[in-house]
């Protein structure tokens, strides 16, 4: 394990203001994100996670805003730097960032050329000459056939999978030592999603480059994630090593959602679904904002009693109650001293694959 | 390296030889093009082509008709009409392009600052460009021209303050729907600086419907030029000015009616030329017609 986290969040709340109401779509997230690994957050629709992701450069929307907790990269806040800063030192040098959509991510009116050097030239100081060669190999490096000459050719004479090797090459072009994906496969069709992932887990293994993978589908974050945050109508419940996140799930949440998983291997006769629907986020449900769709409500704090904290448990952190022997008496019994030991192997097997 | 910026150059070529090629198609705007070209030449060689001085006078060929010598007549002062239209021409021409050129400098700045950063400063902006608009363009030139005085130069400054909440409208709407586009705001994300993103990237692809928006400005500002001289306040004489001469001529209709006529068929033809060149622009960058 190394030492230093690349990207530690503390604590980070964010609230969107509108007319009448205040939403904290994103509230006491705290993760680090170490400095070799991919990370996979996933959840539902309208959970936070593309919010997460934009605030951590923060490009909110101008009725959003960080109302709490510290975003420490290199030992600085991001969250306290000046925008001018943040634009000429992080955005896009230091950390980078990709669309879900590689047909509207680059600008019709210039070759993909002049928008590789453009974004060259801002951060690095290397002439003209210097900014095509450049571009011409972060081309090359996310597998482009013939970079050089397609260094010319407009976005709309690529591809959409060629496109998003475009979009992740610019992102690439500054040798950032974070890279933020948002959904970056959706728009793409099965097979070009595969190639993508490819590249992105070769990106990682290669070069000094950790990357945030935002996503829905869990099937993504099975092929390539090292550590998956799952989130919740703005809370992180649970952040676990992949292995541990498939094999033995701690949240009740992250459970239901694999049990939503259709199998074709495996037909059952009916889909399990988690009922109801994800909560209004105006007037989050008091407690555990799951409980209201939880089988395992196991005490009053649940219900009534302040959010829970985060436990740790193994390798995970997990916020629920399940794992707090003060409110849930059964807890000791079940779960402790075997799991630490599992958390640890299913890592280390895991690092053995690699 | 030299095959490549000739690809390049190739391929610029024929994405305009493609524009060009739907250009053709509306028969209208080819007509257009063709009067404003006429027009262009007219002005730009009218000391070569006009056979007398503009100011010249000839007391022996009074209100003459037309004829071989004089193909526009002359006027009561015995002035070669049609000398005078070409040099009414260059000034017309002169003032509508400085006056055009300066709304579109103020208006797409303007525009461009509003819809990009939007929240109050769009406000703060767009309200006074809201201003400006409600004075009808010309009671707000005659304004404008009582404070400055009368002159070739005042005009088009008039006409530059008088068009730029046009151009301001066209480039926020444009700036507003841009700056929600995925390619924006992945250059944010790249960490390029609003000036930038705002004359690199929105401006050149918000320029379909600027140009359409100068067209189209070029043919109000040919009338207007013409209406505030047909009013006295544009060009001093004994400068050529063709509204000044559609006035001096009002009082002869009856007797000579070539006086009046020919310098009101020579402002139609540019305006009108302006205008089918300006729809069939819009046309032509609609979206929908341009396969790529």
């Amino acid at each position: 394990m190394s030492s230093e986290p690349r990207l530690s969040l503390q604590d980070l709340e964010v609230t969107y203001t509108t007319k009448h109401d205040e939403v904290t779509a994103v509230d006491g997230v705290s993760v680090d994100i170490q400095s070799d690994e991919i990370f996979g957050v996933v959840g539902e629709s309208g959970c936070g996670k593309s919010t997460l992701a934009n605030t951590i450069l923060r490009l909110l929307d101008d009725n959003g805003e960080i109302t709490g907790g510290e975003i420490r990269y290199n030992g600085r806040d991001l969250a306290e730097m000046s925008e001018k800063g943040l634009s000429r030192t992080v955005r896009g040098r230091e950390i980078s960032m990709v669309f879900q959509d590689p047909n509207t991510s680059l600008d019709p009116v210039y070759t993909i050329g002049q928008q590789l050097t453009e974004t060259i030239r801002q951060h690095l100081d290397v002439s003209k000459q210097e900014a095509r060669e450049r571009a011409v190999q972060s081309l090359d490096d996310v597998g482009i056939p013939s970079p050089a000459d397609r260094l010319d050719d407009y976005p709309h004479q690529f591809s959409g999978g060629m496109r998003q090797r475009v979009v992740i090459a610019i992102a690439l072009s500054c040798n950032p030592s974070l890279l933020i994906a948002d959904e970056p496969t959706t728009g793409l069709d099965v097979s070009i999603q595969a190639q993508i992932l490819d590249l992105l887990k070769d990106i990682n293994e290669n070069r000094d480059t950790s990357v945030v993978l935002i996503t829905h589908d869990l099937g993504v974050v099975a092929e390539i994630c090292d550590r998956v945050g799952v989130m919740y109508a703005g809370n992180l419940v649970e952040v676990s090593p992949v292995g541990v996140i498939y094999n033995d799930p701690k949240h009740p949440y992250t459970q239901d959602l694999l049990k939503s998983i259709p199998e074709t291997h495996d037909i059952k006769e009916e889909l399990t679904v988690i009922k109801g629907s994800p909560p209004d986020l105006r007037s989050p449900p008091s407690g555990c904002r799951y409980h209201p769709r939880c089988s395992k409500v196991c005490s009053e704090a649940c219900e009534t009693g302040e959010m829970p904290r985060v436990y740790h448990e193994g390798e995970s952190s997990v916020r629920c109650y399940i794992y707090d022997a003060a409110e849930n008496p059964e807890y000791e019994a079940t779960t402790n001293g075997t799991d630490e030991q599992s958390g640890e192997q299913s890592q280390q097997t895991k690092r053995g694959e690699q | 390296m030299t095959t490549q910026t000739q690809k390049t150059t190739e391929r610029n070529e024929s994405q305009l030889r493609q524009f060009a090629a739907n250009f053709i198609e509306n028969k209208l705007a080819v007509v257009g093009l063709f009067l404003i070209v006429c027009v262009a030449l007219v002005t730009v060689f009218a000391s070569q082509i006009a056979p007398y001085s503009p100011t010249a006078q000839n007391y022996n060929a009074v209100l003459e008709g037309p004829s071989m010598a004089h193909p526009f007549g002359t006027d009561d002062l015995g002035r070669d009409i049609f000398s005078r239209v070409l040099f009414g021409y260059q000034t017309v021409m002169t003032i509508t392009t400085s006056g055009v050129v300066v709304a579109f400098i103020l208006g797409t700045v303007t525009g461009l600052t509003a819809g990009y950063r939007g929240g109050r400063i769009d406000q703060l902006l767009m309200r006074s460009v809201d201003v400006l608009m409600a004075f009808p363009s010309l009671i707000l030139a005659l304004a404008l021209i009582a404070a400055l005085g009368p002159s070739k130069w005042g005009v088009a400054l008039v006409l530059g303050i008088a068009y730029t909440p046009i151009f301001a409208r066209v480039a926020r709407s444009e700036a507003v729907s841009l700056r929600e586009e995925q390619f924006i705001k992945s250059l944010e994300v790249r960490g390029a600086s609003q000036p930038r993103i705002m004359f690199r990237h929105i401006l050149p692809n918000a320029v379909g419907p600027l140009i359409v928006t100068v067209t189209l400005q070029f043919a109000f500002g040919i009338l207007t030029t013409a209406t505030l001289s047909f009013l006295g306040v544009g060009v001093q004489p004994p400068d050529p000015s063709l509204g000044r001469m559609l006035t001096d001529g009002k009082d002869y209709l009856d007797t000579a009616w070539w006086f009046s006529v020919f310098p009101g068929i020579a402002i139609m033809i540019p305006v009108i030329g302006f205008n089918t060149i300006g729809d069939g622009l819009r046309d032509t960058f609609d979206p929908k017609q341009v396969n790529r």
